[in-house]
């Protein structure tokens, strides 16, 4: 996990017309390919946390489920929250999820250490990768406040026309 | 020379096998024979004919032709008017295709050690779902004739080149004396038409290898000049009880309602991509079909001869043990839920069917759409496996259940254990620079360049990448250390030196792309991929570098001479992506 890359790059921040979020930009403006600049939300303004993604590993090195999504795995690193997260509404964890995203299907990555850390599985195309604080169980969708989001960097593949607007130009039709 | 019997209990012979297929794939051709995308232009294509440059003829002028735009992706804008700044070249332009002999499907030869076996590789017709095209086959025969040796035999191949173009035959993955290399301008010079040359091909490792030209493959291996050769190990149990053997060859051709989408004379037209194909073929056939009992458990033979696809191939769900790859087997069989393979590499798989019924042998990826800037499901079918209700006569399903442990595999590799931290000895980055293509084209591919899948499933933009040639697509090896970059690079080993090659996939380039890189005449091992270690180890010749990716090989630098390593994406290594290294023999 090059995580130590990850962190310096974090540095630098872009955000997306899509509205998802800050992103991990390479030296060439465009986001780095494995890894997510976890953007804090209004609840928890100071927080920070990147997502990096790694290939499960496979015997053909790249790894595909049986319908050809590639499988990731995600590793969390965050920082920043608030030591007890039972100031939200009585949470008692932070739990990390994946989701779509129209938001429709969930993913539960795993609770948030005290060392900041999480880490899951993830096998889709374009993804959002949450931090939220949850009251005790393991529900199936998040239910508590959103502190952290990102989106995968697959989902700065946006329409041809989207693109040619996003970096100032006026779309061909 | 003998005619070949596989090596494996069999429910028929290989000949009986092939014969079978082909009758079979006759008989369930469906009703639909377009090739997928075949002649079904996307929106932009209207009105495209006549325009200035844009040539619509037909095969028989040699006219350049747009690719089929794949449904729901249409031509980007301001393509009209383009085509490739090369010379279209068509297979037996000038003749007459219905004078050519009929190809036929490929049939096992097992040569003896000693033996020579003959290959000519001529002008044939082949009639696929319908269609009538002139390709390439080696004695007639699409594939080539499956060659079965023992392991350590040396034969001998007396080619003889019938086509109108330069040619040669590249031993892929065999550890042979370097000057049968086939590497047309390092170990030998091309084969002119009507020319003839002796290889003498010696087998030291058992498994699964192919043969194929190496000089303008874009063209010669993609028209058909590709073959299997199996090597059959002393020992029995080498690999597991099985109810039978299968090749499975995949390849894909490039097709719309004229014939065979015109390939460049002086340099090769898609560039940045590689040619993708439009009709998929296993074992030269549009309609694979094998039947089997319920319970057996069948072993595929899978090498993937495509310019550019990557496969991701599915048995229809029936569970499926790896159990070897390029140069080897594993160091432990281990279940997968289907068999990722990039242009080049070789797989040996076992599959058990317990359910009665048809099944698909289909890919299944996750394809891009540039202009929608979405992916989407792209499942092909590549045929069908019948399984009957009528169950195995054989019941290899207690060893199907054990995944074996392969102590000789382990043991081999253990001799190099110790290497496995030693410093980076060659560092290479692979990337690309590219100069003169059209500015609508440079203009879309700055915006298209926001996000690379690690791999390029499909070709999500046809009609640029068929624009782009050799002229305007510099592939790059570059290494690290002294910035040389492709045939200006010449590594020295000694004999017997084990050297760690670093090789990272530039995911900052204009269009960064995962590269299928092959070392010719050595093996090596897949040590680490994104700096996590390969725990299941096995000795390959060719491995995919995702876009972005770090990989570290150890190199068994064995075999001396000077060889060449590459980039298998076809038009890739005809666009510079390759460089020599020298094993100098010890004394």
């Amino acid at each position: 996990m090059r995580l130590d890359v990850v962190v310096a790059a974090s540095a630098v921040l872009l955000t997306s017309a899509a509205g998802y979020g800050p992103r991990v930009r390479s030296v060439t403006g465009r986001p780095a390919i494995d890894s997510i600049a976890l953007e804090a939300t209004t609840d928890a303004r100071g927080a920070t946390g990147v997502a990096v993604l790694t290939r499960t590993p496979s015997p053909f090195g790249m790894s595909l489920s049986a319908d050809g999504h590639v499988m990731y795995d995600v590793h969390l690193q965050v920082s920043g929250l608030p030591a007890d997260p039972h100031v939200y509404d009585g949470a008692s964890s932070y739990v990390a999820w994946a989701t779509v995203p129209d938001l429709s299907i969930a993913r539960r990555l795993g609770p948030v250490g005290t060392d900041g850390s999480a880490a899951g599985h993830v096998e889709w195309n374009k993804f959002i990768v949450l931090v939220t604080a949850e009251k005790p169980g393991v529900a199936p969708h998040w239910a508590g406040a959103i502190l952290l989001k990102g989106a995968s960097p697959s989902t700065w593949m946006q329409r041809y026309q989207s693109h040619t607007l996003n970096n100032g130009g006026n779309p061909q039709w | 020379m003998r005619l070949g019997r596989l090596g494996a209990p069999l429910i028929a012979s290989f000949a009986g096998w092939t014969m079978a297929v082909a009758a079979a794939a006759q008989a369930t051709a469906p009703a639909d024979t377009t090739p997928r995308g075949a002649g079904t232009a996307g929106q932009g294509m209207s009105g495209m004919a006549g325009m200035p440059g844009m040539s619509t003829g037909s095969a028989a002028s040699g006219a350049h032709r747009m690719p089929p735009m794949p449904n729901d992706i249409p031509m980007m804008p301001g393509m009209e008017g383009l085509h490739p700044q090369a010379i279209p070249y068509i297979a037996g332009t000038g003749t007459d295709v219905s004078a050519l002999p009929a190809g036929v499907a490929s049939t096992p030869v097992e040569v003896a050690d000693g033996d020579t076996l003959t290959l000519d590789a001529r002008l044939i017709r082949r009639t696929i779902k319908g269609a009538t095209y002139a390709m390439y086959a080696f004695n007639g025969q699409y594939p080539g004739p499956l060659i079965r040796v023992h392991q350590n035999a040396t034969i001998y191949v007396r080619f003889t080149n019938h086509i109108d173009l330069p040619s040669s035959i590249h031993w892929h993955g065999v550890r042979l004396a370097n000057r049968f290399d086939g590497a047309v301008g390092v170990t030998q010079d091309a084969v002119a038409p009507g020319g003839t040359f002796v290889y003498q091909v010696h087998f030291p490792d058992a498994g699964l290898y192919w043969y194929h030209p190496h000089v303008r493959e874009d063209i010669e291996q993609n028209l058909g000049l590709f073959g299997n050769a199996v090597v059959t190990s002393p020992d029995p149990h080498y690999y597991n009880p099985v109810n039978a053997e299968a090749m499975l060859l995949l390849d894909d051709l490039l097709v719309d309602k004229q014939g065979i989408i015109p390939f460049g004379k002086d340099a090769a037209d898609f560039a940045i991509m590689g040619r993708f194909g439009n009709l998929f073929l296993v074992n030269g056939e549009p309609n694979y079909h094998l039947a089997v009992h319920r319970g057996d458990v069948i072993r595929f033979f899978l090498t993937n001869a495509s310019n550019a696809r990557s496969y991701n191939v599915n048995f229809g769900g029936a569970p499926i043990k790896l159990v070897a790859t390029d140069l080897s087997r594993y160091e432990r069989e281990q279940m997968v839920s289907s068999v990722v393979i990039s242009p080049a590499q070789r797989y040996i798989a076992e599959v058990r069917f317990d359910t009665p019924g048809t099944i698909a042998l289909t890919n299944r990826v996750q394809a891009v759409n540039n202009y929608a800037g979405e992916y989407f499901p792209e499942v092909d079918t590549l045929g069908t496996i019948t399984v009957s209700p009528d169950p195995t006569t054989a019941d290899h399903g207690r060893e199907f259940a054990t995944l074996r442990a392969n102590p000789a595999v382990t043991s081999d590799i253990d001799h190099y254990r110790p290497m496995f931290a030693k410093p980076v000895d060659h560092e290479l980055a692979l990337t690309v620079n590219i100069q003169g293509l059209p500015n609508s084209i440079v203009s879309f591919m700055i915006v298209d360049t926001m996000y690379f899948s690690p791999v390029e499933w499909n070709d999500g933009m046809p009609d640029m990448n068929w624009v782009s040639t050799a002229k305007e697509v510099h592939w790059i090896m570059r290494d690290v250390a002294t910035g040389k970059e492709n045939m200006d690079i010449n590594w020295h080993f000694k004999q017997g030196d084990v050297a760690k090659i670093r090789i990272r996939n530039d995911a900052t380039s204009m269009h960064p792309m995962g590269h299928p890189i092959h070392f010719h005449g050595q093996r090596f091992l897949v040590l680490t991929r994104d700096g996590m270690p390969n725990a299941n180890l096995a000795w390959q010749d060719t491995e995919l570098i995702p876009v972005g990716s770090v990989e570290d090989l150890l190199l068994d630098a064995s075999n001396p001479g000077t060889w060449m390593a590459h980039c298998h994406i076809a038009e890739h290594l005809e666009a510079g992506m390759h460089m020599m290294f020298t094993v100098d023999p010890t004394p």
